[in-house]
């Protein structure tokens, strides 16, 4: 305890107490800042689906959050969301930050809405139903954000999936008004050269002398 | 450049973000420093398309733009010229595969004046409004 800060590996230990097997890892980073080289903490929780709001109501009882953004990451059998938090928000160099991931399975992408515990969270979690195609249950406003209005149903542009955006939505900008009638260039591409030790360097400064007087 | 008697009031730009980076916001503004002060030539940035003369625009236009930029195109008085900061309204840039792009900026409205660059310098920008310059004098029938 330092000014009745917990220190970073307390505040694992209140999760894994708190979870017990709902928490599948957990790391503590210690990166170093400024001239003084202060210490800043990084943890990261690894969680089951259904340990996700009591570990919020944990961290809560911890201090009060700060939630930065919902990240999320499309791994090809699972959907990572990465919920990053800050704990101490405003204390100099005191500042830890505490990430919450949850893989959703993509059988199944439903993860409970964290909005009445954090009523801001509401406009990350509409940003993630729109770009992963995840349902959070509960959503208070399950609307769109920041796509348009006349987007396709069921083009999540996030994903890396079949569900992503298709070639043909894209707009091909740099093709427009570029001319299709010219030439091939006249000189064919140089094959990649493999340096060798030595020689290769010499060559190409002796070989200049000698072209210079001509 | 010798100013013609035609231009005969200072030039007035609005700067019009349809969909940017932020980055050429950046040169621009910096353009406006008294690093370069083109301000003591009369140029300037506007709050508003109906007082301006050039329109600068800066970014790929994305879907929500378009209607937007057509009709701030639109408020602008004639003669008006166009101009086109950085690359991504030229050939989209770094957003070349975006789904959410209504094609280059000379698609939607005519453009004049390119300036390319990710992001250009504030040289290349204000290099960029002394063509605009040029063209409204060509327009307005100077410059003879």
């Amino acid at each position: 305890m330092r000014n009745g800060r917990l220190t970073p590996e307390e505040v694992v230990e209140r999760f894994t107490e708190r979870l017990g097997a709902d928490i599948l890892e957990t790391r503590v980073q210690e990166r170093r800042e400024g001239i003084k080289k202060n210490p800043n903490y990084n943890i990261w929780i690894d969680l089951n689906r259904d340990a996700l709001k009591p570990a919020i109501e944990a961290l809560i009882e911890i201090h009060y959050p700060h939630l930065s953004v919902i990240a999320g990451s499309d791994l090809g059998e699972t959907i990572r969301l990465l919920y990053h938090f800050t704990i101490y928000y405003g204390t100099p160099a005191g500042e830890y930050t505490v990430t919450l991931a949850v893989d959703l399975p993509k059988g199944d992408l439903t993860i409970p809405t964290i909005s009445d515990l954090i009523p801001g969270a509401v406009f990350t979690e509409r940003e993630k139903q729109e770009f992963f195609g995840i349902t959070v249950l509960d959503i208070p406003d399950g609307r769109r954000l920041f796509l348009p209005e006349d987007f396709p149903q069921g083009v999540y542009p996030w994903r890396k999936d079949e569900t992503g955006v298709p070639d043909s939505m894209v707009n091909k900008l740099w093709a427009s008004k570029r001319p299709t009638d010219r030439p091939a260039p006249p000189a064919e591409e140089k094959e990649a050269c493999e340096l060798e030790t030595g020689e290769e360097v010499e060559k190409p400064g002796s070989t200049g002398v000698e072209e210079e007087p001509k | 450049m010798k100013l013609t008697r035609s231009f005969n009031r200072s030039l007035w730009a609005f700067h019009f973000n349809s969909g940017s980076c932020n980055g050429c916001e950046i040169e621009i503004v910096a353009a406006i420093t008294p690093r370069y002060d083109p301000e003591r030539f009369g140029i300037k940035l506007v709050g508003t398309p109906r007082h301006a003369d050039v329109l600068v625009i800066t970014g790929p236009v994305v879907k929500k733009m378009k209607d937007r930029l057509l009709r701030v195109y639109a408020q602008m008085p004639e003669p008006k010229v166009v101009m086109c900061v950085g690359t991504c309204g030229i050939s989209g840039g770094v957003f070349y595969d975006s789904y959410n792009l209504e094609g280059p900026v000379d698609e939607v409205i005519p453009v004049d004046v390119y300036v390319p660059g990710c992001p250009p310098r504030p040289e290349a920008i204000i290099h960029g409004v002394v063509k605009a310059l040029e063209k409204l004098e060509r327009i307005q029938g100077g410059g003879r």
